[in-house]
Parts: structure tokens; C-alpha cells; sequence
């Protein structure tokens, strides 16, 4: 059974379809990414899958290891094992990072059927995690993301990841504004998490991040719509023609 | 008597003959001559008195006879322990019920006249121009004058203002305390009500901070319904002195607290925190006024509210610099959440500086439950319900990770904490 089925979704703002049909199917321990043009549609489907009010659902089915994603709640999906790492994620001031990330952490232990996590063996935890993303353990008792620099931010959503273990993790435009020393550590991160069992969804703009992450699908989303898909030859492709080619294939769709 | 009638009755309010003061009779002139406040008046504009005015009450000056002893009253929610109670019944000292302590010493006397910094300078700001100063000068039947002794080393006392009553009644306490030289003092004022009538507590207290003396005070209003209240209190802060206030009122049915502070002497300091919290139809008011009389002060507010279902809140924090006052700092911060549509917020800054070399700033700001915040922890898996509780809690708790006395803010904190229904009715 695949992890993740869209067939024919269409989604968009109360007044504006975005999403045009989207069928995508990603099984366990694929890595897919998602590349297309500003404006073609990514975070919109980032969004969706994650359950954000905004974004109202036209048409089409989403299922999560067989069931109907599109009517839980974004808390449930995301115990469920559904992960998006935000391309700009907010700063919370005043609750911490590690209470953020224990309560997190025993809601999803507890949709399993597990007891909460004793403090001493979630701080260790924290701790030994917080390498891997190369988090400063002093970022873990200041605000969820206050006064972090972008780069910083994104580290930590990598951190997050690691910590809660999803079963599919959506990156949307982790590496937009990251240098290459950052974005080495995104891409160690989520190298480090490849399984089996587990996927991800990658969501760029630019080639780049492909080189450290290499994806077993490439999709091209265009206007709304996937219009092409290949795998990691069809990236570096797209990365030197650029998406003009894009346009003009598929400008006859609009 | 109603308040609204007040003009006509109070002169029927006489004093045994040893109190026939001048300004006795100036009150009562003052309210024969003066209608209450209503939203014409710009210190009341906001604060309707509309529960309050029409209500028949009794003068209630006499403590009940009521069975206390020592050790009931630290049983009493959030007392803190190590604590001098000092209880206040219907406006009464209850001296039997104190343990007595060298440091300081409380007793009732005749009413006093108010201290001059409180009366001089901003005549509009001033109690003199205050309908229920007056009125209490009127009603209370004695002051209650606590004094601590010089180069007294951290102490803590806690007035508890009991009101028990089976009629309506209007309760006017009248505190005085003067913190010799040299001090180091925690107060707190604490409210708590068991009646089932109406109670109107008309409060005035005159503080004052000698030289070198440090005072970090408590306002506690919590679960007042028919329990109504204004304070009056002014602060007069001498030379090196440091004055911390911290206020926390929740769900009350009409609390009215006006602080105003004068910076008497050079070097002193002033941090006012306020943590309100108001449901169903709570009125909260608080009403600052910081009076920079001499150069090098410091005065600080942070006040922040969080309004539910048809709850009104007020903020009104008033700044005068005097143009001998240089090298002042005043800050002011007030940030309000709006957790339903029909909740309201009024908050006015008023600074007006007189003296060119200071630094003074204010910053306002409400609004409602962020949004992004929610989904952003909600796709952790954190249900909407605990995020937004986290929210709430991290709201209020930049306010009471400014309270000094431990005890206090940990029983707040648990109060708000998830365990505690404090934050699960919004």
C-alpha cells in the first residue's frame, strides 16, 4: 500500500482553484521532490496536505496509508506521522522549544498508545538529537524560534523532524535563503532520517539542495498542475534549461 | 443609601466630635457639590459605575463577630506561609488575630489628613478630585496605620480584606503604611468575600517609602462576583527608594484599582506589573498615574490583559515628568489578547514631559489569538485546544515571571498551569 495517494485534487483559496488535479503517489521510503516555478502551486500543496483552514479542498481524494487525510484535524495528521517543515515558521515567544517539543512528542506517544516520556529521557534525547541539526543546546530552554536567524530557524524545523520521527516529511523551500554550510546540515538531517519506511516530500525552487539530497522522483508542478515527472536527471535538466522551458512546453495548458 | 443619591444624603454622615476635621467637612462638601463620575469625566470615561450606583446599600464599618482564629485564616487559598496576616474585616483592623512582631507595629487611629505630595501638583490627577477618596474620608471610621520599623530586613505581611455582611453593604478600609528608613518589605493585599449580599469596597491607602526603603506590593483580586471594588492608593516614594506593584485580578465583577505614584525624592524607582483577566461581564480597570517630581527616576509599567466573553478592561496610564525632573526614564507597555468578539479593551498612554533630557516611551498593543501560531504548533501534533493554552500561559507569564514574592507567583502560576481551570474557560 502506498504511504501517500492524491488523485485529482483540486484546492485553492475560498475564490481561487490553485491546485488544477494533482495526482501523486509516494511509497514507503521514496524520496520524491516537487519543483516548479513561484507561484505554480507548492506551498498551496504543502498546505493542504497539512491541513491549514485556509485552503478549501475542490475536488479529489488525499490518503495516508489508506485513510482520508482530508478530514483530520492538522494535529491528527500530524500524529498520524505527517510532518511539514515550514518555509517560514513563526517565532512563539515565551514557550520554549523543549516544552513545545515534549508536549508534541507525548501527543503523538500517546495516539500510539504509549505512556509520556520521562523529562530526564526526553532531555537526553534533545540533546543527542540536537547534534545531528547542529542546534546549540542553549536554543532549547529560549522561545520556540524567537530571534532566530532564518538559518537558525530552519535548522531547528530539521531538528523537529528528527525528534518526532514522522513517517512522511514535506520540506517545503527548506533551503530558500540557507547558505551552502546550512544547507549542508538540512540535507545531513534528512539523510540521516532515510528508511525504508520512511519518505519525503521535497519541495523546491532551485536544483540545488537535490545535489545533497538525491530524490527518487522528480516532479515538475506547473499552473496548478504535475506536468512532468522523471527522476533525478530530469532536476538537472530543468536546472539548465530553467523554467522558461517550462512555460513555453506547457504554455498552450493556461 | 444608593450612590446615586449621595449628594443629598451624606450630610447625614457625622463623626463622633473628636474628628470634626476641616477636611472632614471638605469632603463632604466636596460630594455635596459634585455629581459621581460618569463617561463625561475623562478619568471614568471608559468605567461605567452602572452595578455600583443603583445598589441600596447599608454603611457597614462594624467587624462581624465571626469565630477566626490564627491558624483558619493560612488556611485560606493562596496564602503564603512565613506570612504576618494582618485581617481587615468589613474595613476593621482585627488586631487580636495578629501575631505580635517587634518589626513593625498596626493599630487604628483617627483619620489623617492626606500627605502633600498626593495633593499638590496635578490637582486633576490628584485624589482630591476623586469622588470615592472622598467618600471614604467620610465612611471610614478609622485608619489603620501600619508602620515598619527602620533597617527592617525583608518581612512579609499579607492584609487580608475579609467582607462578610448580610446586608448590601458599602465597606470604606483605610490603610496607612510608612516604611521607615532603610527597609525591605512584601505586601500584599487580598480580597475575599463571604457574602451573599452586594459589597461595594471603597479603599483608600497612602504608602509612603522613606529613604532607602523597598517595597514589592500585591493587589490580588481573584473570583470577586458580588464583590465590588475601588482602590485608591498613593504612593510617595522618598530619596533611594524602590517600589514594585503587582496586580492580579481575575475574573472580578467591577474592580477599579488606581495607583498613583509620586517620585518625591531623587533616585527613586517605580515598576508597576498588571496581569488581568476578565470573563462574563468583569469590568477591569487600572489607572496609573507616575508623577516625576525630581531628577534620576525610574518608572516602569507593564500591563497586560486578557478579556473573555462580555468583559470590559481599561488601561489608563498617565506620565508627568515635572520640568525639574531631568535624566527620567518612564516606560510603559500595555498588550491586550481579545479571546471572544464582544470583549473590549481601552487603553490610553498619556505622557506629558516637561523637562527636555529624558527618556520615555509607551507601547500599546491587542489583539486575538494568533492564528499561524496555532496551525504552526497544531502540525506537531499539539491539539488546537493545548496551543492555544500554551499561548495564554506564555502570554501571562511575562507578566508573573515579574513577580518578586515566590510563594505568590507560584500559586498564580499553578492557577494559570494546565491543571487549573484558570485558563480553560477561554
Amino acid at each position: 500500500m502506498s504511504l501517500l495517494k492524491i488523485t485529482n485534487l483540486k484546492a485553492g483559496t475560498e475564490n481561487k482553484e490553485i491546485l488544477h488535479g494533482i495526482n501523486l503517489e509516494i511509497n514507503p521510503g521514496e524520496v520524491h521532490a516537487i519543483m516548479g516555478p513561484n507561484g505554480s502551486g507548492k506551498t498551496t500543496l504543502a498546505s493542504v496536505l497539512t491541513g491549514k483552514k485556509e485552503i478549501k479542498v475542490f475536488d479529489g481524494t488525499v490518503e495516508f496509508e489508506g485513510k482520508n487525510l482530508l478530514e483530520l484535524a492538522p494535529e491528527e495528521r500530524a500524529r498520524m506521522g505527517l510532518f511539514l517543515a515550514f518555509q517560514y515558521p513563526v517565532e512563539i515567544p515565551g514557550v520554549s522549544n523543549a516544552n513545545f517539543l515534549r508536549l508534541a512528542l507525548n501527543e503523538k506517544r500517546k495516539y500510539q498508545g504509549l505512556t509520556p516520556i520521562e523529562p530526564a529521557q526526553f532531555f537526553k534525547l534533545m540533546r543527542e538529537k540536537a547534534k545531528i541539526a547542529k542546534m546549540d543546546a542553549s536554543f532549547l530552554n529560549r522561545g520556540l524560534n524567537e530571534g532566530f536567524s532564518g538559518g537558525e530557524k530552519k535548522r531547528n524545523e530539521i531538528f523537529q523532524m528528527i525528534m518526532l520521527e514522522p513517517k512522511l516529511a514535506i520540506l517545503d523551500e527548506t533551503d530558500s535563503g540557507l547558505d551552502i554550510d546550512a544547507l549542508k546540515i538540512v540535507a545531513e538531517g534528512v539523510n540521516q532520517m532515510r528508511d525504508p519506511q520512511r519518505s519525503f516530500l521535497i519541495i523546491t525552487h532551485y536544483q540545488r539542495l537535490l545535489d545533497y539530497i538525491v530524490p527518487d522522483f522528480v516532479h515538475v508542478l506547473y499552473n496548478g498542475k504535475i506536468v512532468m515527472s522523471g527522476n533525478k536527471e530530469l532536476a538537472l535538466e530543468l536546472e539548465a534549461k530553467g523554467y522558461d522551458w517550462i512555460r513555453e512546453e506547457f504554455a498552450t495548458n493556461q | 443609601m444608593k450612590l446615586n443619591d449621595i449628594k443629598e444624603n451624606i450630610g447625614l454622615f457625622n463623626r463622633d466630635g473628636s474628628q470634626k476635621l476641616e477636611y472632614l467637612s471638605n469632603s463632604i462638601d466636596f460630594l455635596k457639590n459634585n455629581n459621581l463620575p460618569n463617561s463625561k469625566n475623562e478619568l471614568w470615561k471608559y468605567t461605567s459605575l452602572s452595578t455600583i450606583k443603583d445598589i441600596d446599600f447599608v454603611q457597614y464599618n462594624d467587624e462581624k463577630i465571626i469565630e477566626w482564629s490564627i491558624n483558619d485564616l493560612y488556611k485560606i487559598k493562596d496564602i503564603p506561609q512565613n506570612t504576618s496576616i494582618i485581617p481587615i474585616i468589613n474595613g476593621r483592623l482585627k488586631s487580636n488575630l495578629i501575631n505580635i512582631d517587634k518589626r513593625f507595629s498596626i493599630f487604628e487611629n483617627d483619620i489623617q489628613e492626606l500627605n502633600q505630595y498626593a495633593k499638590n501638583y496635578h490637582p486633576n490627577q490628584s485624589v482630591e478630585a476623586d469622588n470615592f477618596y472622598h467618600l471614604n474620608t467620610v465612611l471610614a471610621q478609622k485608619e489603620i496605620n501600619l508602620k515598619i520599623q527602620k533597617n527592617t530586613d525583608t518581612i512579609q505581611l499579607l492584609f487580608l480584606f475579609i467582607s462578610q455582611s448580610d446586608d448590601n453593604a458599602i465597606i470604606s478600609p483605610r490603610i496607612r503604611i510608612e516604611l521607615e528608613e532603610n527597609t525591605n518589605v512584601k505586601i500584599a493585599y487580598k480580597f475575599i468575600n463571604f457574602s451573599k449580599s452586594e459589597i461595594f469596597s471603597n479603599l483608600f491607602s497612602e504608602i509612603i517609602l522613606n529613604q532607602n526603603a523597598l517595597l514589592d506590593f500585591y493587589i490580588l483580586e481573584n473570583e470577586l462576583y458580588n464583590f465590588q471594588s475601588i482602590n485608591n492608593i498613593n504612593i510617595i516614594q522618598k530619596r533611594d527608594s524602590k517600589f514594585s506593584s503587582n496586580t492580579f485580578t481575575y475574573n472580578s465583577k467591577f474592580i477599579r484599582n488606581f495607583l498613583r505614584i509620586y517620585l518625591a525624592e531623587e533616585n527613586a524607582e517605580a515598576q508597576l506589573n498588571g496581569l488581568f483577566m476578565g470573563f462574563n461581564n468583569n469590568t477591569i480597570d487600572n489607572h496609573i498615574f507616575i508623577e516625576h517630581l525630581q531628577p534620576n527616576c525610574f518608572s516602569n509599567q507593564l500591563y497586560k490583559g486578557i478579556l473573555n466573553d462580555n468583559s470590559t478592561g481599561i488601561f489608563n496610564g498617565s506620565i508627568l515628568v515635572h520640568p525639574h525632573a531631568q535624566k527620567t526614564n518612564a516606560f510603559q507597555v500595555n498588550r491586550n489578547l481579545l479571546t471572544s468578539e464582544s470583549a473590549k479593551i481601552y487603553t490610553k498612554p498619556e505622557l506629558e514631559i516637561y523637562a527636555d533630557d529624558v527618556k520615555c516611551s509607551h507601547g500599546e498593543a491587542t489583539g486575538l489569538i494568533d492564528e499561524e501560531m496555532l496551525f504552526y504548533m497544531q502540525s506537531r501534533g499539539i491539539s488546537e485546544e493545548n496551543a492555544k493554552h500554551l499561548l495564554l500561559e506564555a502570554f501571562a507569564m511575562d507578566v508573573l515571571n515579574k513577580f518578586g514574592w515566590e510563594e505568590i507567583r507560584n500559586s498564580l502560576i499553578s492557577n494559570i498551569s494546565k491543571e487549573n481551570d484558570y485558563l480553560d474557560k477561554i
